[in-house]
């Protein structure tokens, strides 16, 4: 039995911040008590809406943080006791722009990085050519950062993270900022590392990313996991319900809080578009619900009603919906 | 071997990424202007106010003095700029020792400082006459290396601050005009009141002066070269406390109490 990449036990992180001199202080709550377990060579992927606890999570695994309480072991190691042996094993990218040296060449970044995580010069060169070709960052690696756009310097940021040939890589929202073919490339490319046999522990709050490319998934929400298993598994977490989706015109915070109210209703989602709202409602009887949705609706105009099972991503919803009042 | 090519690869590629003075006009402007500036504006006051005296003394002092400029500025901004760039979370979740990166940050602003100095007293030399004739050189330029090396000493301890306060430039700016006041720049240590000559004693600069002005007269080696130990000395604490303190905040900011370092 090998030992996991990442096993988290009861782990428990709670922020306190000032307010300023002599005006007290606060406790944020980030994560209540998680346990997870990832077994090397897994692409594993920890969802939860914003401010759930996911950076939180991959902070304390990369050592940046420390827990207030339980454990965290990455590659068998106790991250609170971890130190350099540890970092030289494992990659972490944070999504977005920062922690990049802007006035540098992306060349020079890495040549840089390269320095920081203890890699001979030459073995930087080899490597840095290969990892260019990887993430498609030929004939602009010695431009300098600050002349790149956003998702290259996210691909930047992943050949930074892959420099010293992480068993372990951690990335935190690695698609946030990319156009959908860009957010595309991005996922296979982690895919083909996770095939090439390196353990990968992503975060995102996109549905279909996480369906697309994760072996296995977590939920966190409000600092618990709420469930865990693959893709699939957590989908049918949902199987017993049914999903009825319409576009409605003239819907209001009143209406949605009568569609939540009817009978069976475990989720309400409505996303806003140009005309139109689309509402997406599960529950377990959608033929049902379908003959109840005219009054309800009281006048609002429901167009495009159909009955579909439920995706991964209304497994989500249902799963971080805020309790009925 | 390779231990020592990776702490000056390193050092070259962190003073590169973290300072616009690596661009020839940025360079200039900090590293040439500033310190003539300087130069000049004591010199010609002081021998305005000493109606027609000898320049020698203000030159020595401002010149010397030039070093606090990198060592202070220069190091405090290395790690504020790490934060603002958002890499400082990488430096610290790197296997990279604490230690080296701690005095590659310094590294080349005491080359820098060395070469502000210098042209220094070139400017000195060029505008007010300063004269050099029976300068004992190699102690003098001992002095500029010492004191080079003392004010970075004191910019890493700043530094090491910058990484919870935002303002930490300000105190720089404070230490900075401190040095002009107590460190015998302008006028002897002896004319202070007694509370700023304790000040001036717990801080770099004031022996490293009073090195170059004995070494600037010819004055016998063995005068200076215990003054120059000294220098060191109070240069090496400052650093000691830097690199206790950076290791301290270091474990602070992992138990969150610093929201801006990450
Ligand atoms: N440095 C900090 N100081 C205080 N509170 C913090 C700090 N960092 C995060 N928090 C709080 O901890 C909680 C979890 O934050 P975290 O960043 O881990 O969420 P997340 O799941 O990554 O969210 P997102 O999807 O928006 O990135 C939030 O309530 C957040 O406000
Ligand atoms: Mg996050």
């Amino acid at each position: 039995m090998s030992v996991a990449a990442v096993e988290l036990r009861a782990l428990r992180k709670v922020y306190r911040h000032r307010h300023g001199w002599g005006r007290g202080s606060a406790e944020t709550v980030a994560l209540e008590s998680v346990d997870l377990d990832v077994p090397p060579g897994e692409l594993f992927g920890l969802l939860g809406p914003n401010g759930a606890g996911k950076t939180t999570v991959v902070k304390i695994c990369t050592t940046l943080l420390l827990p207030t309480a339980g454990t965290a072991r990455v590659l068998g190691e106790d991250v609170s006791q971890a130190g350099r042996q540890l970092r030289q094993r494992i990659g972490f990218v944070f999504g977005g722009e920062r922690g990049l040296y802007w006035r540098l060449s992306g060349y020079d970044n890495l040549r840089y990085f390269g320095d920081l995580y203890r890699l001979p010069p030459d073995r930087a060169r080899r490597r840095i050519d290969e990892l260019v070709q990887l993430v498609g960052l030929e004939g602009r690696i010695h431009d300098r950062v600050e002349r790149y756009s956003r998702g290259m310097k996210q691909r930047l940021h992943l050949a930074r993270g892959l420099l010293h040939d992480p068993e372990l890589l951690f990335l935190d929202e690695p698609t946030i900022g990319l156009d959908p073919v860009g957010a595309r490339d991005l996922r296979q490319l982690v895919r083909g590392l996770a095939d090439r046999g390196t353990t990968v522990f992503l975060t995102t709050h996109a549905m279909l990313e996480a369906e697309a490319i994760c072996d296995r998934i977590a939920v966190v929400h409000r600092g618990r996991i709420i469930a865990a298993g693959a893709p699939d598994v957590v989908r049918r977490q949902g199987a017993d319900l049914g999903v009825v989706e319409f576009e409605a015109v003239g819907i209001d915070d009143r209406l949605v809080q009568r569609l939540r109210q009817l009978p069976g209703v475990e989720a309400v989602q409505v996303v806003a578009g140009e005309l139109t709202h689309r509402v997406t409602v599960q529950c377990p009887d959608p033929a049902s619900l379908v003959l109840q949705l005219g009054p309800c609706l009281d006048g609002a105009l429901a167009v495009g009603l159909r009955v579909r099972e439920p995706t991964l991503e209304d497994a989500y919803i249902r799963l971080v919906a805020e309790p009925a009042p | 071997m390779t231990g020592l090519r990776l702490f000056a690869h390193g050092c070259l590629y962190q003073y590169r990424a973290l300072f616009n003075w690596a661009t020839p006009l940025g360079y200039a402007s900090s590293k040439l202007l500033v310190p003539v500036f300087q130069v000049v504006f004591f010199v010609q006051l002081g021998v305005f106010a000493t109606g027609g005296g000898d320049p020698t003394y203000f030159a020595i002092g401002n010149a010397m003095q030039v070093t606090a400029l990198n060592g202070i500025f220069g190091v405090v901004m290395t790690v504020g700029n790490e934060r603002q760039f958002g890499t400082l979370p990488l430096l610290l979740a790197s296997p990279a020792s604490r230690l080296a990166t701690f005095l590659g940050r310094s590294a080349f602003h005491v080359v820098d400082g060395i070469i502000s100095v210098v042209i220094a007293f070139a400017v000195a030399q060029l505008l007010f006459g300063l004269r050099l004739a029976h300068a004992d050189l190699p102690l003098l330029a001992a002095s500029v290396v010492a004191v080079a090396l003392s004010t970075c000493g004191i910019g890493l301890l700043l530094g090491s601050c910058s990484l919870v306060s935002r303002d930490i430039l300000l105190v720089a700016n404070l230490v900075y005009f401190l040095f002009l006041v107590v460190a015998g720049v302008n006028f002897p240590v002896t004319r202070l009141p007694g509370a700023l000559q304790v000040v001036s004693r717990g801080l770099p600069m004031s022996r490293g002066i009073a090195a170059a002005r004995l070494a600037v007269a010819g004055a016998p080696a063995s005068r200076a070269l215990p003054l120059l130990g000294q220098e060191l000395l109070v240069g090496a604490a400052y650093a000691a406390a830097g690199y206790l303190l950076f290791r301290v905040l270091e474990g602070w900011a992992r138990r969150g109490g610093l929201q801006e370092a990450f």
